[in-house]
């Protein structure tokens, strides 16, 4: 009996996870992501309390450890990475922040940098002296030599104090998890990325298909003029590239008439994609209202509805079961064109991603980025699914 | 006095003449039953009556009352638009293919056209809704949706559907044609019943059995004509049109 009770339990809970898969591997891949960032959270927060603090101050920036992780790296390793600090600073927390860190970061570099500076500016000159003249006596004497290899020591053994040796340990622990550290490291910037791009595609998807139902009514009235007015936008907006329609929307308007203009690239975006969108979704919903069984027109008529309450009672209703597949699909292009905003400077995922490519000089921080397009399109279809079944129970 | 009155229908797909100077009229309370093979333009008679084709011309009177008159595919005379609704809703049309809302339970399709039509209030529509569902026998699958139920079952409550309009007269376009054999009893059950009940009736079938039961008076149509017209037991057994004849030896 209680054998069997088990076996029940068990067999119910595997016909559970069958039922659930998509929602149960989403959820695991959830899951892991935090895992992962929880695992890897005592080290951050180690670091952040080793040797940010003094960063923070000087440069008066409230940022995520991993900003100053970044800027420690540069100084402890002794090397001039001055630039590549920078830059990856950029790639991290964005244009806005630049200048306020960069003082900070300077003045630490160029404290350490100087004697070593000086002295192979004085080598360099005696160099240049001596090629001009030839004379003997203007020869870089051994002492010039030793002077800079004496400063790069000290240098090296300013690196070697016990705070400094501290924050290197701790820098070369990190850098043994690396890969996977700086994958955490990137998610948040991504996910703030990814911020923009869902909200795009959400506000663009929804004014699109809200607009599209006009369009698809209006393709199918045999009043003429208006019929002609839909078809020729459907056509436009399917026969033209999305990109060209965002940077006439974002560049081209002003230049037509300076009223045009609008100021912010996110509104720029949601015009161009919803007017594209509505354009895609009042074909689909089209077909899908001509899909309907004729039948259903003449079983509404028999009864007296007239054509708006046909279409608002009858057929809408039964069109948005079939308009869901389509939509979805809409939905999930719609996220991914949403990348084309790079072009008019959004910093959606695709474009911080970029970012931090391009300054980190890594293509690592394409996997977390693609794996997070992953997630939130399996987000999505899993939605989406779930919303169809909703719209089937009549099935 | 008739409750509709059809004169001198003609129709055309095209250059095909579906209709052929046809007249027809159907007093209160009366059955008639439509026969005669396909093509004949039987169907496109009842759709032209409610308005689902438009004639090519001719007249048609409900209640007495002109309701469309067309010559050459113009209209010369359409009954003012409150009017042209109140005559249309007189009729009740059942679909061969019954047409029920799949989106709706059985208790919602009902009640829709009451609630959103004739603007009653819901418990009123409902109250009706299961009253009818009771008369055709469905009342345990009000929260069913069609989907569920079988064809049989379908057109009984497109049979309700159209009822709960309370019209004056039934339509009936092939009401057991998409059927399966044992489920056309049941659907015939029903339209019996209310022939009984002393509704005016208008079908278009292929069950001769009914037509002969149930039917005051049978027209027997043929490439868009009336060919003949008579009481159930003289057109069955004594037909004068040697077309009807003919028909009848093919089929019985």
């Amino acid at each position: 009996m209680a054998v069997n009770s088990k076996r029940n339990a068990r067999a119910g809970l595997a016909a559970f996870l069958l039922k659930h898969r998509t929602g149960c591997i989403v959820a695991i891949a959830l899951l892991l992501v935090c895992a992962a960032l929880a695992l890897l959270k005592p080290s951050q927060q180690q670091l952040r309390d080793n040797i940010s603090q003094e960063f923070i101050a000087a440069s008066g920036t409230r940022y995520y450890p991993a900003d100053v992780n970044l800027l420690v790296v540069g100084v402890a390793c002794g090397r001039d990475v001055r630039s590549a600090a920078t830059e990856t600073y950029i790639g991290f927390a964005g244009r806005v922040i630049k200048a306020d860190i960069d003082r900070g970061l300077e003045a630490e570099i160029k404290a350490l940098n100087a004697p070593v500076d000086r002295a192979q500016n004085r080598l360099d000159a005696q160099n240049r002296k001596y090629k001009e003249t030839g004379d003997p006596a203007d020869k870089p004497t051994g002492a010039d030599k030793a002077q800079l290899k004496q400063a790069k020591a000290e240098r090296r053994e300013a690196l070697r104090t016990p705070e400094l040796r501290g924050k290197a340990s701790l820098l070369r622990r990190q850098s043994a998890k690396s890969a996977v550290a700086d994958i955490v490291l990137w998610i948040p910037p991504l996910v703030d990325g990814s911020r923009i791009t869902i909200s795009l595609t959400i506000v663009s998807v929804i004014a699109g298909v809200f607009l599209s139902v006009f369009f698809a009514l209006g393709k199918i009235t045999k009043f003429k003029p208006v019929q002609a007015f839909c078809s020729a936008y459907i056509f436009f907006f399917r026969g033209t590239p999305l990109l060209m329609q965002l940077l006439v929307v974002y560049f081209g308007l002003p230049m037509l008439d300076k009223r045009l203009a609008i100021n912010s690239a996110f509104s720029a975006a949601v015009i161009a994609f919803t007017l594209n969108t509505a354009a895609y979704c009042a074909e689909i919903i089209r077909a899908a209202i001509q899909s309907i069984d004729k039948g259903q027109f003449e079983a509404s008529h028999a009864l007296g509805f007239t054509y708006a309450q046909t279409m608002r009672l009858i057929i809408i209703p039964q069109s948005i079961r079939r308009l869901i597949p389509p939509i979805a699909n809409e939905f999930i292009m719609v996220l991914k064109d949403a990348s084309l905003v790079t072009m008019i400077g959004l910093a959606d995922l695709t474009q911080t991603t970029f970012k931090i490519s391009n300054s980190n000089a890594t293509m690592t921080v394409y996997f977390p980025a693609l794996v997070l397009y992953l997630i939130i399109t399996a987000f999505f279809t899993f939605t989406f699914n779930r919303l169809e079944k909703r719209f089937s129970i009549h099935l | 006095m008739s409750l509709i009155r059809m004169e001198n229908i003609y129709k055309n797909f095209g250059p095909l003449q579906v209709l052929i100077d046809v007249s027809l009229a159907v007093d209160p309370g009366e059955v008639v039953c439509i026969v005669g093979p396909s093509g004949a333009g039987k169907s496109t008679l009842l759709r032209a009556l409610n308005q689902l084709e438009p004639i090519a011309s001719g007249k048609i009177f409900i209640e007495d009352e002109l309701f469309l008159h067309r010559e050459k595919n113009n209209t010369v005379f359409r009954a003012a638009p409150k009017e042209y609704k109140r005559l249309l809703l007189e009729m009740g049309m059942v679909f061969q293919s019954f047409n029920l809302f799949p989106h709706k339970t059985v208790l919602e399709n009902v009640m829709l056209a009451p609630l959103k039509v004739k603007k009653i209030p819901k418990a009123d529509a409902e109250a009706i809704a299961r009253d009818i569902l009771q008369k055709v026998g469905l009342s345990e699958k009000a929260g069913a949706y069609p989907a569920k139920l079988s064809g049989g079952q379908q057109q009984r409550v497109a049979i309700a559907r159209a009822l709960a309009m309370e019209p004056r007269v039934m339509l009936f376009d092939e009401p057991t044609s998409a059927l399966d054999p044992e489920l056309v009893g049941e659907v015939l059950g029903v339209m019996r019943d209310l022939a009984r009940s002393g509704m005016t009736m208008l079908v278009v079938t292929h069950e001769m059995g009914f037509a002969r039961e149930a039917a005051n008076r049978v027209i027997f149509m043929c490439e868009g004509k009336i060919a003949e017209e008579a009481p159930p037991e003289k057109l069955f057994t004594n037909p004068e049109n040697p077309r009807t004849r003919q028909f009848l030896n093919s089929i019985l």
